[in-house]
Formats: C-alpha cells, sequence, structure tokens
C-alpha cells in the first residue's frame, strides 16, 4: 500500500530544509534565537505527524518492511538507495523524534553556539531517520557513517569536554566501527553487484571463513556504538560529561543505532556459522551491565547516573535481541519508545536543574523543595524510569525478562541485578534532591520551569502514560 | 613542405598556450603600466582557446607519434581548468603582495605546453625531452618570488633528479635498440616478443622510477613536503595540482600502450611504494603543524591510494582510481583556495594554529573547510566517498581485500589529523584577526564546493561522460 506521497523521504529530508532555514538566520539580531528554536521545533513536530500519519499506511507488526521507496543515487557503480519501514522502526523514528524534541525544549536558554548546534542536532535527525528506514545494506551503512559529523561537531561545540583527546579517541572509536561496516558492505555490494536489501543478507553465500570474518566484522561495526567492555570508558567519557541537554540526548541516541543494527542483521539473518558469537556477546553484554551500573552507583555527578541507567537499558534490549526468537521485538519497540522519551526527560529536567544550580552557586540538597513543577514532572519520569506501571516499558520489559530468564537464568539475573543497581542511583539522587532544603527560600529565587515548559513536559508525561495501556493508542481501531 | 602536410589542428591546443606566452613577453617588455592582470588575462584567454580547440579537434592526430583522442584530450581539458583556476587565485596573491607575475605566467604556460605534448606523444624519446623540460621548468618556476631556503630547495630537487633522469634516459637507449625504434608501438611489440631479463627490467623500472619521483610518491616523495611547502603560494598550488594530472595521465598511457606485455612485474613494487606512501603520509599528516606540509603528507596518502589500484593495471578499474583522483583533487583545491582566504594583516597563515577559531569570524570559510575535509575523509554525500566507494568496490572485485583493509585503515589513522583540523576551526578559542576575504575566492570556493558536493545530486551524466573518455 504506497500512497502518493514519498513520505520516507520527506521525514528524513524535513530536518534537513528546518537546518537550512536556521543556517541562513542572521546570529546577530535578538530574535534569531527564539525564531532558529521555533523553526527546529516546528520542524520537528512535521516530521512527529508525517511519522504518525506513516503508521496509517503500512500493517502493525515486525519485519514486514512496507512503504518502500528507492532513489538511485549513482549510476556507477549503481548505487540505490531503498527507504521502507514497519511499525518497529516508525516506533523508534517516534521516540527518537519526540526524544529529541524535549531535548530541544530547553535550548533556548543555552545561547552560546546556539546556531551551530540546532543545525547540527537537525542534521543528526536526517541522518538517523534515514538510518531507522533504511533497507538497504548501501543505505543503512551510508546514514551510520554520516551522522558521526553531525555528533563530532554538537560535542566539540558544546565545549563540555574539557579533555580534547577524549572527542577524538570517542569519534575514532566510532569511525573504526563505520570503517569496518564499510568493508563488510563493500564485500556484500562487491559479492551481488548491487545493494543486498537488509532481509536478504543471509543469502549471500560466502566460505566459511569468509563468512564467520563478514559476520564478526559486522558486530564489531554495530558494538563499536555501544559502550561495551573493555571500551566503554571511551564512550562513557564523553557522553556523561555532557551538559547540554540536547547534545546530551544526541549523543546518548547513538547506542541506539548499535541496537537497531544488531536488530536489523541478528534474528533472522545471521548464518549458523557465525551464531556462536552469541555467547561471546552476552557475556561482554552482562558485564559491560554491571560495570556501567556501578559507575552510576559510585560516580556523584548525576549525568553518570543518567548515562549509566541509559547504558544498562540499552545493553539490556540488547540482551532482548540476543533471545532465539524475534517475537518479542515488537515489545523491544513500545519499550524503547517509552524509554527514548523517558530519558530524554530525565536529562533534559536534569540539565535544566544543573544549570540553574550553577547560575546561582547553589547546592543540589533539597533543591526540589524550590522546584516543584521541575519535582512533579522528574518524579513522573524517574518513577517510570525505575520499572513502575507509568509506561510501557512496564508491561513489555516484563516480556522480555521473562524469555531472558526462561532462556538463560544467570544472565537474567545478572542483568536484573545491573538495571536494579542503575535504578537505585537514579532514585537515591531523587530523593537526596527532594529532602527538606538546607538554605531559606529567597535563596532559590525564580529557580523553577515556567507553566508553559510545565504544560509541555506534562504532555509527554501523558504520552507516556497513554503508551502504558496501549503503544499504538493514536492508531484508529 | 612539413608544415604543408602536417595536420596543425592537431596541435592548436599548444599553438594557442604558444601564441600567449609571445603575447606575454610582447606585453613585458613593451608595454607600459602591466600588472599581474595582464598576464593573467592572456593566459586566461589562451587557456580558454586551448580548451576550446582541444575539445573540438580532439581526435586530430600528426602522423604516429602524435595523436589526439578522447583520453588524452579529457587530461588537457582537466590540466587547463586546473591551471585557470590556480591562475586566477594567483592573481589575488600577486596584487595582495605586490610583486611581479610575469615569470609566474609564462612559466606556467610553458609548462602546460610541454605537459599538453607529452600527453599526445607516442615517443619515448620525445616524451624524455618534454618532461625533463617541464621538469626543468618546474624547478625555474620553484625559485619564483623564492627565499634563499626556497631556492636551495629548488637545487636540490634538480640534483635529485639528475640520476633518476639519466637512468630513464639510458632505459629508453635500451628499449629503443631492442625495439629498433622509440615508438611506443615498436616498444611494446619489442616487450611482447622478449623474456624478461635484469636489463630489461632495469630499463623498464629506470623509466617508471623517473615518473614516480616526479609525481612524489613513497620512497621518492623525500622533498615533496618542502617543495610544496617553501615555494610562494601560487607556485605551491600550481605544483600540487598540475604535475599530479598529467604524470598520472603519461603513466597510464604507457602502462597501457608500452608496458602493458610485462607490466605484471611491477606490480608488486607498486603495490609496496603506495602502502608505503600511505603510512608514510599518515605518519607525516599527524605529526606536521605547517598547513601546507600537513596537506602536502595528505597528498602523499591520497597518491598511495590512487597508485594502490593502478598497480593492477586492469584498465576496467582505472575508473575507480581516475574518480578518486577527481574526488580528491577537489578537495585539495578546495584547501587550497582557503589559504588564499587565510590572511591576517597581509601575511598568509601558514600555521595550524594560525586558524584556531576562524570558525565565530568566518564562518563560511569555516564550513567550506569542513566540507573539504569530510570529502577527503570519504564522508557521504560527499564526492570523496564517491570516489573512495569506486576505488574500493574495483579492489574487491579483484579479490584485494587486504589492500581494502589497510586503506581503510589508513583513512581512520588520517581522520585524526582532519579532526584536528577542524577542531582547530571549530573549537579552539580565536587567536587571530583575519583580513577580509575577495568576493572571487568566495566565488572560487563555492564553485569548489558545488564539485565536490555534486556527488550528492547523482552526476550520472557527468560521471557517465568521464567513463566514455576514459575507455
Amino acid at each position: 500500500m504506497n500512497p502518493n506521497l514519498p513520505y520516507l523521504l520527506l521525514i528524513a529530508l524535513i530536518p534537513l530544509v528546518g537546518a537550512a532555514f536556521v543556517l541562513c538566520g542572521t546570529e546577530n539580531t535578538k530574535k534569531f534565537i527564539p525564531n532558529a528554536w521555533a523553526v527546529a521545533i516546528l520542524t520537528i513536530v512535521t516530521d512527529l505527524i508525517l511519522i504518525l500519519r506513516a503508521f496509517y499506511h503500512i500493517k502493525t507488526g515486525y519485519g514486514n518492511m512496507q512503504l518502500s521507496e528507492t532513489y538511485v543515487w549513482w549510476e556507477m557503480p549503481r548505487i540505490e538507495l531503498t527507504f521502507a519501514v514497519d511499525s518497529f522502526s516508525l516506533l523508534l523514528l517516534l521516540g527518537v523524534f519526540l526524544a529529541v524534541l524535549v531535548g530541544m525544549w530547553f535550548e533556548k536558554n543555552y545561547h552560546d553556539t546556539c546556531k551551530p548546534r540546532i543545525v547540527f542536532a537537525l542534521f543528526f535527525l536526517t541522518s538517523l531517520s534515514g538510518f531507522f528506514m533504511a533497507a538497504d545494506v548501501f543505505s543503512f551503512f551510508i546514514f551510520f557513517l554520516i551522522m558521526l559529523l553531525p555528533l563530532f561537531m554538537l560535542i566539540g561545540l558544546s565545549g563540555d569536554i574539557k579533555k580534547q583527546a577524549a572527542i577524538f579517541r570517542f569519534m575514532l572509536y566510532n569511525l573504526f566501527g563505520a570503517m569496518l561496516l564499510f568493508a563488510a558492505v563493500i564485500i556484500l555490494y562487491n559479492h551481488q553487484n548491487h545493494s543486498i536489501l537488509l532481509g536478504d543478507v543471509s543469502s549471500v553465500k560466502l566460505r566459511e571463513k569468509g563468512e564467520i570474518t563478514l559476520w564478526l566484522t559486522i558486530f564489531v561495526a554495530f558494538l563499536s556504538r555501544i559502550p561495551i567492555w573493555p571500551f566503554h570508558y571511551w564512550i562513557a567519557s564523553v557522553n556523561a560529561a555532557l551538559k547540554n541537554p540536547l547534545v546530551f540526548v544526541v549523543a546518548n541516541l547513538m547506542p541506539l543505532t548499535g541496537i537497531y543494527g544488531f536488530i536489523r542483521f541478528w534474528p533472522n539473518t545471521v548464518p549458523d556459522t557465525a551464531a556462536f558469537c552469541l555467547y561471546f556477546l552476552e557475556i561482554i553484554g552482562v558485564i559491560s551491565m554491571f560495570f556501567i551500573a556501578l559507575i552510576g552507583v559510585i560516580n556523584k555527578d548525576i549525568n553518570y547516573k543518567i548515562f549509566a541507567f541509559v547504558t544498562v537499558y540499552y545493553i539490556f534490549f540488547l540482551l532482548g535481541i540476543f533471545l532465539p526468537t524475534d517475537q518479542f521485538i515488537l515489545n523491544l519497540g513500545f519499550s524503547l519508545f517509552a524509554f527514548l522519551l523517558i530519558f530524554a526527560a530525565i536529562a533534559s529536567l536534569t540539565a535544566y536543574v544543573e544549570n540553574a544550580l550553577e547560575r546561582e552557586n547553589l547546592k543540589p540538597l533539597g533543591i526540589f523543595s524550590y522546584m516543584p513543577r521541575v519535582s512533579l514532572c522528574l518524579a513522573v519520569f524517574i518513577l517510570a524510569a525505575v520499572g513502575l506501571p507509568l509506561s510501557a516499558m512496564f508491561v513489555n520489559n516484563f516480556v522480555v525478562f521473562a524469555a531472558l530468564l526462561d532462556y538463560n537464568i544467570i544472565s537474567a539475573l545478572l542483568a536484573l541485578v545491573a538495571l536494579s543497581l542503575a535504578a537505585m542511583s537514579l532514585l537515591r539522587e531523587f530523593f537526596l534532591r527532594k529532602s527538606p532544603a538546607p538554605y531559606p527560600a529567597d535563596t532559590a529565587r525564580c529557580l523553577d520551569i515556567a507553566p508553559p515548559d510545565l504544560c509541555f513536559f506534562l504532555s509527554a508525561a501523558a504520552v507516556l502514560i497513554l503508551s502504558f495501556f496501549n503503544p499504538l493508542w493514536f492508531l484508529r481501531g | 613542405m612539413f608544415l604543408a602536410s602536417a595536420n596543425l589542428y592537431s596541435f592548436l591546443p599548444e599553438l594557442c598556450l604558444a601564441l600567449a606566452l609571445i603575447v606575454q613577453i610582447l606585453a613585458f617588455f613593451f608595454r607600459k603600466n602591466v600588472t599581474p592582470k595582464t598576464f593573467y588575462t592572456i593566459a586566461k584567454f589562451a587557456l580558454f582557446a586551448s580548451s576550446l580547440t582541444a575539445f573540438l579537434f580532439y581526435n586530430q592526430d600528426f602522423g604516429n607519434s602524435f595523436t589526439n583522442n578522447e583520453y588524452t584530450t579529457l587530461f588537457k581539458l582537466i590540466m587547463y581548468l586546473w591551471a585557470w583556476a590556480c591562475f586566477y587565485l594567483s592573481l589575488k596573491w600577486f596584487l595582495s603582495q605586490d610583486k611581479i607575475s610575469f615569470r609566474f605566467y609564462a612559466l606556467a604556460l610553458l609548462i602546460l605546453i610541454a605537459f599538453s605534448f607529452a600527453l599526445s606523444v607516442n615517443n619515448l624519446w620525445f616524451l624524455w625531452a618534454l618532461l625533463e623540460t617541464a621538469f626543468l621548468l618546474l624547478v625555474l618556476l620553484l625559485k619564483t618570488n623564492a627565499d634563499e631556503e626556497g631556492n636551495l630547495t629548488a637545487m636540490t630537487f634538480f640534483y635529485s633528479s639528475l640520476p633518476f633522469s639519466l637512468c630513464a634516459a639510458w632505459g629508453i637507449f635500451y628499449l629503443s635498440q631492442l625495439a629498433g625504434g622509440a615508438d611506443y608501438s615498436l616498444v611494446a611489440a619489442a616487450l611482447k616478443n622478449s623474456s624478461m631479463n635484469f636489463y630489461l627490467f632495469m630499463a623498464c623500472s629506470a623509466l617508471l622510477v623517473n615518473m614516480l619521483f616526479k609525481i612524489g610518491l613513497a620512497p621518492f616523495h623525500f622533498l615533496m613536503p618542502k617543495i610544496v611547502s617553501s615555494p610562494c603560494l601560487p607556485v605551491s598550488s600550481f605544483i600540487s595540482f598540475i604535475p599530479v594530472f598529467a604524470y598520472y595521465a603519461i603513466l597510464i598511457k604507457m602502462a597501457v600502450k608500452v608496458f602493458a606485455p610485462v607490466f605484471v612485474h611491477f606490480q608488486e613494487p607498486l603495490l609496496i611504494f603506495a602502502v608505503l606512501s600511505m603510512i608514510i603520509g599518515v605518519a607525516g599528516a599527524n605529526s606536521e603543524t605547517n598547513l601546507r606540509r600537513i596537506f602536502a603528507y595528505v597528498a602523499l596518502f591520497n597518491l598511495g591510494i590512487v597508485f594502490s589500484e593502478l598497480a593492477f593495471f586492469d584498465v576496467r578499474r582505472l575508473y575507480g582510481s581516475f574518480i578518486y583522483l577527481i574526488s580528491y583533487m577537489l578537495a585539495l583545491s578546495g584547501v587550497y583556495t582557503l589559504f588564499y582566504a587565510l590572511k591576517s594583516k597581509g601575511d598568509y597563515l601558514n600555521n595550524l594554529k594560525d586558524i584556531s577559531g576562524i570558525s565565530l569570524a568566518k564562518p563560511l570559510i569555516a564550513a567550506a573547510m569542513l566540507l573539504c575535509l569530510i570529502s577527503m575523509l570519504g564522508l557521504p554525500p560527499m564526492m570523496g566517498f564517491l570516489g573512495l566507494f569506486s576505488l574500493l568496490n574495483g579492489l574487491a572485485a579483484l579479490r584485494e581485500y587486504w589492500l581494502v583493509a589497510v586503506i581503510l585503515a589508513g583513512k581512520l589513522f588520517m581522520a585524526y589529523a582532519y579532526l584536528k583540523v577542524i577542531k582547530v576551526v571549530y573549537f579552539d578559542a580565536k587567536s587571530i584577526t583575519l583580513d577580509r576575504v575577495d568576493k572571487g575566492i568566495y566565488l572560487c570556493l563555492f564553485v569548489n564546493i558545488i564539485l565536490t558536493t555534486a556527488a550528492a545530486f547523482n552526476p550520472r551524466f557527468f560521471l557517465a561522460i568521464l567513463r566514455n573518455f576514459l575507455n
């Protein structure tokens, strides 16, 4: 069922158009920042509407790619970009756009390098949406690679990373993964002499050693995006140090690309010769979860705790992907959608609070006594994050966890401990800030968010709660 | 009698350039108030006329020893186009520095004539004479507006080349003795009928190594970074582009027309040189702080990549290396255009730290730098990605997976050098106030960026033409 409108192309291009608008603005004028911010919000909202419309043109389910659009990019060598979606990728797109919208919300308060930040964030959205809609190996790789540039620029321009070496290490590590995928794509392309649909990768028959090397290359490429032990620190040192909410959200969306890579390649397409990797990936995954959960517990910086929470959950989803069935993939999609919204909201509100604390030179202890609106919003999102029945994460994580328990009880229990540690450290931080304030009321003046901000975050919370009852609540019938 | 029987149409491009040279000389000696613009204008019209005649009479021959075809025309047009861009930017430099430009324009035109002839000749002695003349002129060009160090570098370059030139002359002598003449067809036939022996191998190697020294491939690169960084900017930009195109085109022509029967013996040495160039290019670019030297090493690295595919001399795969060459030359010319824009208090900036934080004062210049660098890095949708993919695809088709891995690893290490430049331009604090940038330089940059990003818009027509010409 193909509609007349090229939905997928539009979804990918609209952020680019928004970025071009912002780029054309003159930064010196007073109205520039509100205008640029409004353009960015409008761009994201327009894309959200398109994504919601796209849901009406597809049948719900995982793996049956629909709304297919193919564009010839180059004739020689022939490269076609094929876009297609299923409910799973549309859900992720919805989650990503909502997360960036939440991250963008307070951007109007950050005046330094606002223009390039908005431009690169929108460029990042284009590449990320292209990545989630890519239906063939070549498009998949192109967007996998291209998103590194806006990410690098966003991190560098934020100025939050004092050690430049950390940015270089982070970027080169990610680039290493991309180059591995490039090698794999070239081998696949050359083998068939044209690009291959993601679902057909397993039909490519290579010699046994070649097959194993190819799949190892692909797996390492995806792992390079996830803060996996022993290289977790290379990503953690950057992701956890980012203070700007938009940059923090964008940077922490990167592991999702690795997860998505595994989702698209693992369940049906990995041949038996490469299936032995599963055990190693599981062991590494569980060790990483533990390490990172401990990082969250030990570190006093709230950003580390959020980073630990985000990463532990990402790896949990990864373990879910490795289950020997793909019947839970849609559950993972529902869960990921809620998770993206939750982490973006927590990161955004926390960055707002940290910014206020720094500006007023206050200590975090008891600060929420003077910020009831922030406190209310954060309470909803943190409680949803730790697993209370407030979002789609509750039921769907339970389903995935039950399957994991059934498959490998030790892995499941260790994952549970790591998830509990990450949740505990987040909750502890929240309660510390919620405790009675040690300083007089006039010290904390006008710190709370404005009513429009409250409305925005409560709307996001409403979307979250609706997803608890029915993740696809917006679909008729 | 000779002229009456000659097909003068085949020489028209070169004649146009020679005519311009005469006009330049006359203007220099007899015209009052000559400015750099005078010489540039003459050169510009000459290049236009040469391009037009090269295009119109693309298949005119002068006997068997001077032939034009689509292939030679393509490279002549590329050389003229790049030379025109170099001349235009050089004009800005000469005007701003208030220096005499006659020598530069005259020598550059002479070099173009020599390379243009060299592309069309089919005789090894003619080729040698033309290439050595071009080289001599290049050395003289290096001495244009040069300081003491520049002069010394030029002379060192000249003396270093002598053994290679003499060896090449011996090689041609040996081959012409073997074949009974120095025509490409005769030598090719002789090579086909002879079995490889030590002297034959040495004769072919001498010819090849002479070319590799002049193009600057490792391990014959040792003077190149200094040669590119020490002369004045117009000379530096001219020698970074024109000789590379010329030697590349001549090398392919020789390999196809002369050395095809024996080329398999040179595959491994060429591959070693290519990989060595990549390694030295990466190490050099990462350790340098002088901008022109950084990009001299970047050029060496990219040359290594081009030669990694060229080494196999599979005619069907030449397209990949050619597209890669064009893509990196486009990006590199963007960077050189930026060098003309990076000026503070009248002085052109050479050091990396001088350009720190320029994104704040000159966002367009910074953006252009970013685009050129990501094209060199090979990120989609830039032209660099198209080049890299075409080249790697060709190598994968030859089942040379290890070379694909080496190139990708090289790209990864080279990325560090590019990221360092991006970091300085975008993330560091501003250190210097830049002068106003000429509108002409912005125009050049714009055209360059359009061409560099052209790959994003499916340039199938352009690429199809290129492919037909190459075939």
